[in-house]
C-alpha cells in the first residue's frame, strides 16, 4: 500500500561542526497537497529541504520520502523529485531549450514536452537566447520550468517566486495548484511572502530555530488567528509550541 | 560512461580551449623553427649540438608541449570541477539521479582524454609540417628517417599522456584546498621539475616508462581519493 505521506521526518538533526541547526525536527506532507514552509531567515528551511533531496546526510533521526529513505534511496528520490533550491544555477551559454534538454538527459527522462513546459511558465517566447541574457524573473520561471519538466511526483521548492512580478506570482499560483489537482503532484514550498503560502497551502508547517514547532492548515490558523496569517506568524516565531 | 562524457561536452563551452591549443600549436611550430635555425643563424657558436638532430629538437618540443598540456588540463579541471564542486553549481549537479562518483569519473575522463587527444594532434600536425618542409627545405643538418619519425611519434604519445596524468595529480592537489589557483599552480610546478627530470634522463625510452607508470599510480590513487571526497560531500 501506498505511503499516504509524501516527505515525512522524525525527531530529525542535523549538526555544522558540532552545532545542530536543525534539531528534533518532526514532519508530515500528506501527498497530492501543498505544503506551505514557513521560517525566518536561519531557521532551517534550507536545510530541511537539502536533507530531504539528500544533499545533506542528517546527524539523527529518521526521514522518508516517496516512501524511500532519504539518505539509501537517493538516487530513486532525485529521479522523482523535482526541486529549486537557493539560487537557480545554469549553464548560462545554452539556451532555455538546451538546459531543460541537457537536465531531461541526466534525469533520464524521453519524450517530456519542453515547449509545453516553457509555455506553462510564461517562458514560450525566449526563442534560442543564452540563459545568460535572461532577467531574475525569467530565471526564476526557468527554474520552476526545469523542476517541473520531467512531471515529478514531488516538488521542493526554496523561494519559487523569488524575483517575479505580481502577474508572474500569480502565474506560479496557479501553476502549482493546477499541478496538485491535474497531475497529484505533492508541492513542499518555502516562502517569506505569507500572502502566497496562505492562497496555496493545504497545509502549513512553521520552522523556528532548527525545529517545526506547528502544522496547521489554513482553516484552523484562520479560526485561531482571525487577522490572518501574519498575525499567527509572528506568534508563533516569538515562542510557539513544539510539535507532537 | 559515454553518456555522461557527452553530456559534459555539451554542456560546457570548450571554444576557448580549441582556440588555446591552436594558439599553442601555433606557437610551438615557429619555436621549432627557431630552435633548428639557431645552429644557422650563428655557426660560430660550437655548443648547439642538441639543436642539430631531429630526435633532439622532437624531445624538446614534446616536452614543452607536456608543460603546456598540463597546465591546459588544470585550467579545465579548475573550470569543470573544482568551480562546479565548490561553488552552488555543486547544488545542480547532486540533484541528478546519477552516482555522484560516476559523474566524477566522467570529467576526468573528458578531461584526461581531451588533453592527450589534443596534445597528439597539436603534435602531429607541428612535426607533420615541420617534417614536411624539411623535406623541401632543409633547415637542420640531420638526416630524416623512419627512425626518427617513430621515435617522435612514441615520445610524443608517452608525453601526451603524462601530460594527462600531472594534470589529474595537479587536480587533486587544487581539490583539496578547493583552488583554482592552487590547481594550476600545482601543474606548473608539477610539469616544470618533471620536465628538468625528464631532460636530464640518459635512456629516453626507460624513463618515460617509468613516469608513465609512476604518473598512473598517482593518478589512479587520485581518482579513487577524489571520489570518496564527492561521495560524502555535503552542498
Amino acid at each position: 500500500m501506498q505511503n499516504e505521506f509524501a516527505v515525512q521526518t522524525k525527531n530529525l538533526c542535523k549538526a555544522f561542526a558540532g552545532k545542530e541547526v536543525i534539531h528534533d525536527c518532526t514532519m508530515s506532507v500528506k501527498r497530492g497537497t501543498i505544503y506551505g514552509f514557513l521560517g525566518k531567515n536561519g531557521a532551517g528551511k534550507t536545510t530541511v529541504f537539502k536533507i530531504l533531496l539528500g544533499l545533506l546526510k542528517p546527524t539523527m533521526g529518521e526521514v522518508s520520502v516517496l516512501g524511500m529513505d532519504s539518505c539509501k534511496n537517493n538516487l530513486e528520490i532525485l529521479r522523482r523529485t523535482g526541486s529549486m533550491i537557493e539560487t537557480p544555477i545554469f549553464y548560462e551559454h545554452l539556451s532555455a531549450v538546451d538546459n531543460l534538454r541537457l537536465h531531461l538527459d541526466y534525469m533520464e527522462v524521453k519524450g517530456a514536452d519542453i515547449t509545453e513546459t516553457l509555455k506553462m511558465v510564461g517562458l514560450s517566447n525566449v526563442g534560442t537566447g543564452a540563459v545568460s541574457t535572461f532577467s531574475l524573473g525569467m530565471r526564476g520561471r526557468l527554474a520552476i520550468a526545469r523542476a517541473i519538466v520531467h512531471k515529478p511526483e514531488l516538488l521542493i521548492l526554496d523561494e519559487p517566486v523569488n524575483g517575479l512580478d505580481p502577474v508572474g506570482i500569480k502565474e506560479m499560483r496557479e501553476l502549482f495548484c493546477e499541478l496538485v489537482k491535474n497531475h497529484k503532484t505533492t508541492i513542499l514550498l518555502s516562502s517569506h511572502i505569507l500572502s502566497e503560502i496562505d492562497r496555496t497551502a493545504d497545509r502549513i508547517g512553521v520552522i523556528v530555530n532548527g525545529n517545526v514547532v506547528q502544522e496547521i492548515s489554513p482553516q484552523e490558523m484562520k479560526e485561531q488567528y482571525p487577522n490572518g496569517l501574519e498575525d499567527y506568524f509572528m506568534e508563533i516565531t516569538n515562542g510557539g509550541t513544539y510539535n507532537e | 560512461m559515454n553518456k555522461l562524457i557527452s553530456l559534459e561536452w555539451k554542456r560546457n563551452s570548450m571554444r576557448s580551449y580549441h582556440t588555446g591549443v591552436f594558439i599553442s600549436g601555433a606557437l610551438m611550430l615557429g619555436l621549432l623553427y627557431l630552435l633548428a635555425a639557431i645552429p644557422k643563424l650563428d655557426p660560430s657558436e660550437t655548443d648547439l649540438e642538441m639543436f642539430m638532430s631531429y630526435r633532439s629538437l622532437a624531445g624538446l618540443t614534446n616536452i614543452m608541449l607536456m608543460v603546456i598540456f598540463t597546465i591546459l588540463s588544470a585550467v579545465m579541471s579548475a573550470k569543470f570541477v573544482i568551480e562546479e564542486y565548490a561553488g552552488k553549481r555543486a547544488i545542480l549537479l547532486f540533484s541528478y539521479p546519477v552516482s555522484r562518483q560516476k559523474v566524477l569519473s566522467a570529467k576526468m575522463c573528458m578531461i584526461f582524454l581531451y588533453t592527450v587527444t589534443a596534445m597528439c594532434l597539436c603534435g602531429m600536425a607541428i612535426f607533420g609540417i615541420f617534417f614536411g618542409t624539411e623535406s623541401v627545405f632543409q633547415i637542420c643538418s640531420d638526416t630524416l628517417s623512419l627512425a626518427t619519425i617513430l621515435y617522435c611519434s612514441f615520445s610524443l604519445v608517452c608525453d601526451s599522456l603524462l601530460a594527462g596524468v600531472w594534470g589529474m595529480i595537479a587536480l587533486w592537489i587544487g581539490f583539496g584546498k578547493q583552488s583554482v589557483t592552487v590547481t594550476i599552480v600545482a601543474a606548473v610546478m608539477i610539469s616544470v621539475v618533471m620536465c628538468q627530470i625528464m631532460a636530464m634522463t640518459l635512456n629516453y625510452f626507460v624513463g618515460a616508462v617509468i613516469f608513465l607508470a609512476v604518473g598512473s599510480i598517482g593518478a589512479v590513487i587520485a581518482w579513487n581519493n577524489l571520489k570518496t571526497n564527492i561521495a560524502n560531500m555535503e552542498v
